[in-house]
């Protein structure tokens, strides 16, 4: 199994894609600098929530 | 009722990541609610507010156990003090403000990068189905993907910081 690019991963995880973690992923996500990635996404998350095109 | 044990274990692990639980400590947890889940599953009953209801009892027994249960509650009670004091009408004309700008830079994305975000991001599909879509593979749609979220992200927040 490949492992996966740190977009790829980031991708898989804010939309609960990420399936079975492999040891070297699992590392890769218990970097701070990872950590504090995947926070900002989910916070931007929220504003992208508002921007539906289906709200306008 | 057939259940998707799979979907329901995707929608628990978001729950946690969503509730910032330490990636660490979410497969853990994850597995546990699964074990507790399993004997209780009834197939005429829709599993995932039980699902929910034990993942959210084995998140505050792991915080109990770690001894941080507590000042979570604290916390949680300050900062609602706090943010209930500091969502002045400034906050709130920034964040429409920044609404405004990231209909505007979703507009003038490419047409096959709207696409992908519209199909991905609000219509919901797994990755596995807009590759289907997009006959693009699933990699390529995840790099491109991040590639687009980062723009906008950066370009949303660069005049509120």
């Amino acid at each position: 199994m490949k492992i996966r690019t740190k977009e790829e991963l980031m991708m898989d995880l804010v939309y609960g894609e990420e399936g079975n973690l492999l040891p070297e992923e699992q590392e890769m996500i218990k970097q701070s600098s990872f950590v504090h990635e995947f926070e900002q996404f989910q916070s931007f998350f929220e504003l992208l929530g508002e921007t539906d095109p289906l709200l306008d | 009722m057939n259940h998707d044990l799979n979907e329901i274990k995707k929608r628990l692990r978001a729950f946690y990541f969503r509730l910032g639980v330490p990636s660490c400590d979410v497969e853990g947890l994850t597995q546990e609610v699964f074990l507790r889940l399993l004997p209780k599953l009834d197939a005429e009953r829709n599993p995932l507010p039980l699902a929910y209801t034990i993942a959210r009892n084995e998140r505050l027994r792991l915080l109990s156990r770690q001894g941080k249960r507590k000042i979570v509650e604290e916390e949680s009670i300050r900062f609602l003090e706090i943010s209930s004091e500091i969502e002045s009408t400034e906050n709130l004309l920034e964040r429409k403000e920044q609404q405004e700008l990231l209909k505007k830079l979703i507009e003038e994305l490419s047409p096959q990068q709207k696409e992908l975000l519209i199909l991905k991001h609000y219509q919901n599909l797994s990755f596995q189905e807009v590759s289907q879509v997009l006959e693009t593979p699933t990699s390529t749609l995840k790099y491109r993907m991040f590639q687009i979220l980062s723009y906008l992200k950066r370009r949303a927040y660069e005049n509120s910081n």
